[in-house]
């Protein structure tokens, strides 16, 4: 019986204690969603809106026997704004409108409307960066237009639109064709001293849904512009994220070839004068044919791979030139190779303003494995 | 200190006490008294001890002898067998003539008494014994010696399943409550001249017959010496269950854990003696005491050896699994929903949320209140009279949690997730392990709420401290994991096949390392078949 | 109460010395040291090389752990010179000489607080650290103290365990901190690019020392083998089984930096004050119920520090009450008495970048001073011949005398 004491002690202790501090019910939090950063006429203001789903009117989730369900005028999430100079400025705001704190646990999305990209990112990846509770699977995307708006879109299949545009994303980045780009992706990407060039999925709200418009490229922490076409994305994360490519047609004699890429590998070879060398490796298959080719013989396999990658070359260079020229940005990431493989190369130049003038040579070497099921 | 000293001195004052009544007692039974030459002398001191009561038979007669002896047999009615009583002892001392005066006691002995138990004896105190342990006793006029007959015999309950600890495939025969009956059938299970049953009389008044089994060559030595000093420590008034002896003999008395193994069959009393335990067994209880028992013992099923290993290793895991759930699950669902809701996947969390929109207390109070109805549910479901406890049980179970829910008490979560522990800790073969698991749900569950996951984590720290503590015989609690014994371990959360069982758990020191004497030892443990084939 | 219970009558209460030698098998042991080593320092360690080593501090994480190793098997022979002793006994013996018995003494207990002051520095660095990291992901709004506290009476509740309680505690839970290890591999695997690593040998011979000895901080706590080398059941196999122990904490330690180079490259490493949380942060597991598998490491990693600072704690109790003689049932007093001292030195910083500072002075000093002090105690031993003799081995009560003489 000597423990009795120090037992009825804790016992009494413990319900004290009992919801201390951190204890806040699930439903006493606010979850955050997405939010949505936009720029306001004023260069230093920026509006952030919260979209918050409202539980008890989102399908699915209608608890027991409340009799108060269907959807309220709004839809089934709220949306709040702040304006301020900074991230917590405009947090402060909403807080304050709302009423259970906001919770980012939950975060799927942040959304940053393209002219604010141009002015820069880094103030609010500051901010999300050092709250913990914000996940590091999160897709930041660059959207076309005001980034509110984007969150209001009324998409027929889903009730939040945010889960739209994250199984989007979840199935475009699965798929190779979008740019594998969650937050933990663009820390790392904006972190790397040899990078500086992060990238992002670039977005526009459409009626009724989203369009992926391909890849919105950054110059340190402001954009820059945009890689739209799909064949032009596909090289650059071909590059930058062994993603497997696009589907290249190749036009044969009476009729043309699909090539359908399913894995590519890429080697970057960086000389010690700076000229870089990517090498990459596509494996693939046919996956349609309309000439009568036989694909049966080497040699007609082997021509055909020779013309897919050619094409894919061809692609390519205008690519890199477009990033040398147009963009001056290394959409590649090439810099941290320069940086790793010779980095007294990389001391005695500034990649940001030099990368222009690095030769880069690219080689594609297409391995076609499989044609289908049928045997030519 | 000086508290420590008080209680000392006060419990040696007691036991002083004590002693000197029992001395008194003692006494009054007359140990030394013999039996005295004169019948009327013997019978009233018999009627002084027993006072008057009612079921001791007292038949005193005449006998065809040339003097007429007076006889008498006395037994106690209903503990013995009448069959043998009647046609077997009274009759032919009744109806026998004796020609002889002189050798009549020697006739009777030799001729008259056709049972098979006899012993002669000349003190009251064994006259007194025989009769409480139904043995009848025949005493006669101008002798002092007497004779015990050996004719126990009252009615038992038919050997019937083990109810607690049912398997589908195994036998069907349970330890009965007469401790013969029991060692019956251990021994018909164990045909091996080693094995060695050592009686001891426990209790002051009830004088319970308690038996320690072990294995002469292969239990260890020291295990069974600890036995035999903690049982013949015990001083008490009576054992009237397994229960009784449990308490005085397991080495800590602080803790939830379970540090005796019970079980109701025979097989498996016989598979832990195999594996070098001891055995005990109570009179008057169907249940065995095996010591010294660990961990996971508990979680192992006898069942587990007769399936094949494949399917007694998969059946461990999912064991091992609803451990945890029992365990966990609650302490996890607070944590979750009050502290960590990121870690939910966000549409489910969504969903909780609006099933908790409506519910007014934090989750702790709300996991506390189901946890708390259930187990009333649980208790009175076994209280309720056979036919209709289940239908109770699933009408309460349901009715109460699915109208709970729609009254916005509880969230639907907490119904699933008591639900899950429920079954869970059903799935535990051993009764009183599972309800130590049922107990320290609670404080899991608490410090999930006051500091979440940090909470249950750092309770688990403790617990997994107390039970390294914890030593059952000398053996520590939790090997064969700490400390590390490899051989063990194949038997602890998986089974392997029996080839590859040879040795005995190591832990237990067994004198008789190996059980399959084929094998050439250590090369055996470690490739098993091979060898096996090797020596045939 | 039983008859058998309250049978603690104080004679048996106030029983002699426990002998609490040949109580650790030498798993135990291997396991004991690797866990009081790895610790609450494994969650920010490899952005201490990063920022201190650079990206040279991957290679150098494995010579500086191959260093200890060396360094370890050879202070581990010193140990098995004295079979059965704990260095609060051999101390003496090795300075003392015939005529002056209290130079021996006196340095003795020179370097044996100063082990205990480094231990407490240690085990009040690892509560504060685990506790900062425990508050910034799970209970952000908890104060500071809460955890610290709550961490601090767990740990000290498990410390003043006998011997044999504290080996089988550390090896139950080997196995269960060897999970995020194999994570790593998981996220490595999905996420690590070997660009990440380069450029190396971009370091002077000044920055190769400092990542050597930065390194080698990691490796700080393997001094419990002093200790608990006297409870060591095969004294014979101390020297192995410490090496080996070492070059497992190698490999765990260099694995994990390398992983974190791999994933986040040095300059994002450097920066991040939480890396391996952020680590973990990286995947979604497709497969498990649970959303963030840092939760889940999270949850080991209390495991983890909660052995490391039970592991130091338990050595510096024992340490104590072998150099004050303490008697076993008051231990437990020893040990409660010190908390204050560990909960102050926690609090001592107010901020988070105060108390890094603070703290890698402090540890940098211990650790140069752990390992120059045992180098002089080799040498010393060897020179003046000073071992316990093996014919004395069994003889318990004539090396007890001669400790006490001593």
């Amino acid at each position: 019986m000597r423990h009795l004491p120090k037992i009825i002690i804790l016992t009494l202790i413990f319900p004290l204690l009992a919801g201390c501090w951190d204890r806040r019910e699930i439903e006493d939090r606010l979850y955050v969603s997405a939010i949505a950063i936009d720029s306001t006429e004023d260069d230093d203001i920026a509006e952030i809106s919260v979209q918050i789903p409202i539980p008890n009117q989102v399908v699915g989730g209608g608890g027991g026997g409340q009799a108060e369900g269907g959807k309220g005028p709004s839809g089934p999430f709220e949306l709040l704004s702040g304006v301020g100079k900074t991230y917590s400025e405009a947090m402060h705001q909403i807080v304050v409108s709302s009423n259970d704190p906001l919770f980012f646990g939950n975060m799927q999305v942040i959304m940053i409307s393209e002219e604010q990209a141009k002015k820069g990112i880094e103030r609010f990846m500051d901010a999300i960066k050092r709250t913990s509770e914000v996940r590091r699977q999160l897709y930041p995307i660059v959207v076309k237009g005001k980034a509110k708006d984007a969150l209001n879109v009324k998409v027929p299949s889903e009730e939040i639109p945010v889960n739209y545009i994250r199984g989007m994303l979840r199935s475009g980045t699965r798929n190779g064709i979008f740019a594998d780009i969650t937050l933990g992706q663009l820390l790392i990407d904006m972190g790397l001293p040899g990078c500086q060039f992060p990238i992002m999925n670039y977005m526009e709200p459409t009626e009724g849904g989203y369009k992926w418009d391909g890849i919105a490229v950054f110059k340190g922490e402001k954009m820059v512009g945009a890689i739209q076409g799909r064949e032009d994305v596909a090289g650059v994360l071909q590059v930058r994220t062994n993603q497997k490519g696009h589907v290249v047609i190749v036009p044969r004699k009476d009729g043309m070839i699909a090539f359908h890429p399913y894995s590519s590998k890429r080697k970057i070879k960086v000389n010690p004068d700076g000229s870089v060398v990517i090498n990459i490796g596509v494996t693939g298959l046919i996956q349609e044919k309309t000439s009568t080719d036989d694909l049966s013989k080497t040699e007609v396999l082997q021509d055909v791979s020779d013309q897919v990658s050619t094409i894919y070359q061809k692609q390519m260079k205008d690519l890199v030139n477009h990033s040398q020229k147009e963009l001056k940005a290394d959409v590649f990431n090439l810099g941290e190779y320069v940086r790793a493989y010779q980095p007294k190369f990389y001391k005695s130049i500034n990649w940001q303003e030099d990368y222009p003038n690095i030769p880069i040579t690219t080689k594609y070497h297409v391995t076609i494995h499989r044609y289908g099921i049928s045997s030519d | 200190m000086k508290m420590r000293k008080l209680r000392f001195l006060r419990d040696q004052k007691r036991k002083k006490i004590l002693e000197q009544q029992s001395k008194k007692k003692v006494e009054e039974r007359s140990e030394n008294k013999g039996v005295s030459k004169n019948l009327d002398e013997n019978l009233d001191f018999l009627k002084n001890v027993f006072g008057n009561s009612t079921d001791i038979i007292t038949r005193t007669f005449a006998m065809k002898t040339p003097e007429h002896s007076t006889g008498a047999v006395i037994y106690i009615d209903e503990m013995v067998n009448k069959d043998i009583t009647h046609n077997y002892i009274l009759r032919p001392l009744m109806q026998e003539e004796i020609q002889d005066q002189t050798d009549i006691w020697k006739n009777i002995v030799q001729k008259l008494i056709e049972a098979g138990e006899v012993k002669e004896i000349t003190k009251m105190k064994d006259v007194i014994n025989g009769i409480l342990n139904g043995d009848t006793i025949f005493l006669l006029e101008g002798t002092t010696r007497a004779l015990v007959i050996g004719t126990k015999g009252w009615t038992t309950r038919s050997v019937g399943e083990p109810r607690a600890e049912s398997v589908v495939r195994g036998p069907r025969e349970g330890l009965s409550e007469t401790s013969t009956f029991s060692l019956a059938m251990i021994r018909h299970r164990f045909k091996d001249p080693d094995l060695r049953i050592q009686s001891f009389v426990i209790g002051e008044r009830t004088q319970t017959a308690v038996s320690l089994l072990y294995v002469e060559g292969l239990t260890n030595e020291q295990i069974v010496e600890t036995a035999r000093n903690r049982l013949k420590d015990i001083k008490i008034d009576g054992i009237l269950e397994t229960g009784y002896l449990e308490e005085f003999l397991q080495d800590q008395t602080w803790t939830p854990f379970p540090q005796i193994q019970n079980t109701e069959r025979p097989d498996s009393v016989v598979a832990h003696l195999l594996e070098g335990r001891v055995a005990i067994l109570v009179d008057g209880s169907p249940h065995a005491l095996i010591a010294p028992a660990v961990f996971t013992q508990f979680y192992n099923s006898p069942e587990d050896y007769y399936e094949r290993y494949l399917i007694s290793s998969f059946l461990r895991l999912i064991r091992l699994f609803s451990f945890a759930i029992a365990l966990l699950l609650p302490a996890f669902y607070i944590a979750f929903v009050s502290f960590h809701p990121e870690l939910i996947p966000d549409q489910l969390s969504i969903a909780m949320a609006a099933g908790r929109a409506s519910v007014p207390f934090p989750s702790i109070v709300e996991a506390l209140l189901m946890e708390g109805s259930i187990e009333v549910l649980r208790e009175a479901s076994i209280r309720l009279p056979g036919p209709i406890g289940p239908t109770i049980g699933i009408v309460g179970g349901l009715v109460i949690g699915t109208s709970a829910v729609q009254a916005g008490l509880v969230s639907p979560a907490i119904v699933i997730v008591v639900g899950m522990t429920t079954i869970s800790s059903y799935a535990n073969p051993s009764y009183n392990a599972a309800i130590s698991i049922r107990l320290l749900r609670f404080p899991l569950m608490i410090a999930a709420s006051i500091l979440g996951l940090f909470g249950i984590m750092i309770s688990l720290m403790l617990m997994i401290l107390h039970m390294v503590q914890i030593r059952s015989f000398g053996v520590p609690y939790m090997t064969p994991f700490a400390p590390l014994r490899w051989e063990a371990v194949r038997d602890a959360i998986i089974r392997v096949p029996w080839k590859y069982m040879n040795a005995r758990p190591s832990f237990l020191k067994p004198q008789d390392r190996y059980r399959q004497k084929n094998l050439s030892s250590e090369e055996a443990v470690k490739t098993g078949r091979d060898a096996s084939n090797d020596t045939k | 109460m039983t008859p058998n219970n309250s049978s603690q009558s104080p004679q048996s209460a106030s029983s002699k010395k426990v002998d609490h030698r040949g109580s650790l098998s030498s798993y135990q042991i291997y396991v004991l040291i690797i866990l009081s080593i790895i610790g609450a320092p494994l969650l920010n360690f490899p952005r201490f090389v990063a920022a201190e080593a650079g990206a040279d501090g991957v290679w150098l994480s494995v010579i500086s752990g191959l260093l200890v190793t060396g360094f370890v098997y050879m202070v581990s022979k010193l140990c098995q010179r004295f079979t059965g002793q704990t260095f609060v006994q051999f101390i003496p013996e090795i300075f003392e000489t015939k005529r002056m018995k209290w130079i021996g003494k006196g340095i003795a207990s020179l370097i044996i607080i100063c082990f205990a002051l480094y231990w407490m520095n240690q085990i009040s660095f690892q509560v504060r650290l685990f506790s900062e990291a425990t508050n910034t992901t799970l209970l952000p709004k908890t104060p500071i103290e809460v955890t610290i506290l709550t961490l601090l009476l767990a740990s000290t509740f498990a410390s003043y365990s006998r011997p044999a309680v504290i080996g089988m505690l550390n090896e139950f839970l080997f196995p269960i901190i060897l999970l995020p290890f194999l994570l790593q591999l998981y996220v490595v695997f999905k996420k690590g690019e070997w660009v990440h690593l380069f450029p190396l040998l971009q370091s002077d011979w000044r920055g190769l020392g400092k990542g050597i000895l930065s390194n080698g901080l990691g490796f700080s706590g393997f001094e419990v083998l002093f200790l608990v080398m006297g409870y060591s059941q095969k004294v014979e196999h101390s020297a192995k089984v410490s090496a080996k122990a070492i070059l497992t904490t190698t490999v765990l330690l260099s694995s994990t930096i390398i992983a974190q180079y791999l994933v986040f490259g040095v300059d994002a490493l450097s920066k991040n004050l939480w890396s391996a949380l952020d680590f973990y942060k990286e995947v979604r597991p497709e497969l498990l119920v649970i959303e963030r598998i840092e939760a889940f490491v999270l949850g080991i990693w209390v495991v983890i520090a909660f052995i490391a600072i039970t592991n130091l704690q338990f050595v510096l109790v024992r340490t104590i009450c072998e150099a004050f003689r303490v008697k076993e049932e008051q231990t437990k007093y020893v040990a409660w008495a010190l908390l204050p001292f560990f909960y102050g030195g926690a609090m001592v910083s107010e901020n988070i970048s105060d108390f890094f500072t603070k703290f890698q002075e402090y540890s940098y000093i211990g650790f140069v001073f752990s390992i120059v002090v045992p180098i002089v105690l080799f040498l010393l031993a060897i020179i003046r011949r000073k071992k316990i003799p093996s014919k004395k081995k069994d003889q318990k009560g004539e090396e007890n005398h001669h400790a006490t003489s001593s």
